[in-house]
């Protein structure tokens, strides 16, 4: 009860900052909404998708210069190209729609929190079972849980791997290949192909099996900022955060090998922010501007004050959570993404006309 | 307190209803009660219960999110279960809107949000889940002992949600929708890689596994869910797929169980019903309640993504015409055949007409306004 009236209070301060809401919103024509899904897909999209490509490459290849018949490299030049597939992870995790969710991609490249805590006993059964597993066909329908980013953190951050007698190579390869892999195909998926996704996206109508109308494609970006933000509320921060400090709880922390977990929320952040104000050219935030001016700037100090608290933490968040300076750090932090959360669910969708109700948005 | 006792559900339907202002509440409404959880306009959420042109009957303030009902037979105590991973329920009298009993679940388990009595009213079978264990479970509830928790079974399948009782008095259709969850992570669905939903009939006397029915492999990621039993013991499914947006897949089935000896001799699967392209795009994936009419004759699934109530042919399986209604998900029986009334999240109830897909407001009685969550059940009090 005291958690939900510290939100709100944060949510209306927020409000006032940005001034009353609007009475109704300004038409938007369908030629906005084109325009911004024309631009998200080729500036948003696209390259986030080609840098998670060539970042996933880049582990692999390194993965196949530690397992080579040449010396044995250092753990520490893994562990840079396995931050560099982590970080172009987390600047594309918001984007669920298309491609990455064919064939349980999403699960497969990164399975949490669902294997939450399950990664190092998965990775140590895997190695232990039949090599003929790591056959990349068969890999890819073993358990989610060794077969992406979870299980590369386990392998190149426990001291148990990546050492000189690199016991460990048949699962690494298999997990970089076949992060390699997917990232590939679903950059391709995007672009290539009889269908691409791109056009799917940018070419609604009554014989798209997606989208109706340019405002129906635009509604999977609006479904990817709030659920992107109420990922990053309920399920990186705040179980970690806890209400109290006795209700912190460090073991829930995402990335705690790799100490990525204030890394992936600023660059979640990151990427809704891109995602809202657009990338070299026009984001959701342009429609806003069209319907509610007002909106838009709360809006965009909104991203600001919560992206400036989470680069001020600077720390794990794990740490954060139980360290008596940071804690109210982390503590505001989580209340302004939940707040923003709620502004982009009660205030957002209705600016932008886009038909979201709660049974649609959360049903069970 | 109010109800509305002059109009019915079929004179509204037929166009002959009038705005009427509330009643005091004297005695037990004539018409049916609508029952639905919603959501608060001030944060927070309640459980409400409406006569046939919008007249309150009871609102009553609840600790969290709810979700469905189990009626009694007689129809005159509704039990309230909390959405998942809510732990509370409460029995309320229809004729009054009181709280008879409050009860929960035991720490290691939370409710799913559906529940059936049994034939005499004395036992109520709730979906909960075994979270430490992964498995899907049966409690079972005696509303004699103020609703002491006195057992339960395995559901047969993980994440069980609505549960009916068919006209034998025993046999319990249960949808196992398949989704693994933990109340730690309330909203992470933990197994959609491996999910295996499962239609099951078990018998509630004995928790034995009568029939199972799963869907076609590449169906596997669709969540078996909500259920609603007409006559003849038809059973209709309405489901949810967790595969990808945009393959277009059925969403809509219908059973006609048949149970021999160990249920074998006569087992036949469950009829997936076919619409065009067209319509499963509209749908968008996703089904949020199911019910029949009162005639038994016509189903309807809504699909409030889409913002539409479809409606089916229960004995041709035949697609018959759709309804908008904006985040609409609750349906419920309207009193004439092919009638039915559905709620929406942004407010207001519709009487809806299967045939022509008509929908029409309930206009200027409680329901208004009010933003109606995923399930409406009607209750007619013996």
């Amino acid at each position: 009860m005291h958690r939900r009236l510290s939100v709100s209070t944060v949510a209306a301060l927020l409000l006032l900052a940005g001034g009353a809401p609007a009475t109704a919103a300004k038409d938007i024509a369908a030629s906005d909404y084109a325009r911004v899904n024309a631009a998200l897909v080729g500036n948003h999209v696209l390259p986030r998708y080609a840098q998670l490509a060539a970042a996933t490459s880049g582990f692999a290849a390194q993965a196949e210069a530690y397992c080579g018949n040449g010396p044995v490299t250092a753990p520490a030049n893994l562990r840079d190209k396995f931050h560099d597939a982590a970080q172009a992870w987390m600047a594309v995790q918001h984007l669920r729609f298309g491609p990455v969710g064919y064939f349980d991609r999403l699960q497969r490249f990164y399975f949490w929190p669902q294997a939450r805590g399950k990664a190092a006993r998965a990775v140590s059964r895997a190695l232990a079972g039949d090599p003929a597993a790591f056959e990349p066909a068969r890999f890819a329908r073993s358990n989610a849980a060794v077969q992406g980013l979870l299980a590369a953190e386990v392998l190149v951050y426990d001291d148990r791997y990546s050492g000189a007698d690199r016991k460990d190579c048949p699962l690494l390869r298999a997990v970089a290949g076949n992060m390699q892999r997917m990232a590939a195909d679903i950059a391709d998926g995007w672009r290539s192909g009889d269908a691409p996704f791109a056009r799917t996206v940018t070419g609604p109508g009554p014989q798209n099996d997606l989208f109706a109308d340019h405002r129906e494609a635009t509604l999977a970006f609006f479904r990817s900022l709030h659920d992107g933000l109420q990922f990053i509320a309920d399920v990186r921060v705040a179980p970690v955060v806890g209400a109290s400090p006795d209700k912190a709880r460090p073991h829930f922390a995402e990335s705690r090998l790799s100490r990525r977990s204030m890394h992936n929320v600023v660059e979640s952040l990151e990427a809704l922010r891109a995602l809202y104000l657009g990338e070299g050219g026009p984001g959701l935030g342009d429609l806003t501007r069209i319907a509610d001016p007002k909106l838009d700037r709360l809006m965009r100090k909104a991203f600001r004050i919560t992206v400036k608290t989470a680069r001020s933490i600077g720390r794990p968040l794990e740490h954060a959570a139980r360290d008596p300076a940071l804690r109210p750090r982390a503590r505001k932090l989580s209340l302004q993404v939940r707040a923003l959360r709620q502004i982009v669910r009660d205030r957002l969708a209705a600016a932008l006309g886009l038909a979201v109700g709660f049974n649609a948005l959360d049903g069970d | 307190m109010a109800i509305d006792r002059r109009a019915s559900l079929g004179l509204l339907a037929a166009g002959l209803a009038a705005p009427l202002l509330p009643q005091p509440l004297r005695a037990a409404p004539a018409g049916p009660i609508f029952l639905s959880a919603r959501a608060r306009a001030g944060g927070g959420y309640a459980v409400s219960g409406f006569g046939g042109s919008g007249a309150l009957a009871f609102d009553l303030p609840l600790p969290g999110r709810g979700h469905s009902f189990a009626l009694r037979p007689d129809n005159r105590i509704a039990v309230h279960f909390s959405r998942r991973p809510g732990t509370f329920a409460l029995a309320i009298d229809l004729a009054n809107g009181t709280v008879l009993h409050s009860f929960a679940t035991p720490p290691e388990r939370h409710f799913y949000g559906h529940g059936a009595f049994g034939p005499d009213g004395r036992l109520l079978y709730a979906t909960e889940n075994d979270f430490a264990a992964g498995r899907g479970v049966i409690g079972i509830y005696d509303a004699s002992a103020g609703y002491r928790r006195i057992g339960e079974f395995p559901s047969h399948g993980i994440g069980p949600h609505e549960i009916r009782l068919l006209s034998d008095g025993t046999t319990l259709a249960v949808a196992n929708g398949g989704i693994a969850t933990r109340p730690d992570l309330p909203r992470i669905k933990l197994n959609l890689p491996t999910m295996d939903p499962s239609l099951c009939y078990i018998d509630r006397r004995s928790g034995a596994l009568i029939q199972k029915h799963r869907l076609p492999g590449r169906l596997h990621q669709l969540s078996i869910r909500h259920l609603a039993v007409g006559s003849g013991d038809r059973v209709a499914v309405a489901m949810q797929h967790e595969g990808p947006a945009g393959h277009l897949v059925p969403l809509v089935a219908i059973h006609r169980p048949r149970f021999g000896f160990r249920g074998m001799p006569f087992d036949r699967p469950p009829r997936l019903l076919t619409a065009t392209a067209a319509v499963l795009r509209a749908m968008k994936g996703y089904c949020g309640s199911v019910c029949f009419d009162s005639g038994g004759a016509a189903v309807a699934a809504s699909a409030p993504r889409g913002n539409l109530v479809t409606f089916w042919d229960s004995e041709t399986g035949e697609y018959l015409s759709a309804a908008p209604v904006f985040d609409g998900s609750g349906v419920a029986p309207a009193g004439p055949a092919g009638k039915f009334v559905a709620s929406s999240g942004r407010g207001g109830v519709f009487v809806l007409d299967a045939h022509s897909g008509a929908a029409r407001r309930i206009a200027g009685g409680f329901p208004d306004g009010r933003r109606w969550d995923n399930h409406l059940v009607a209750a007619t009090p013996a």
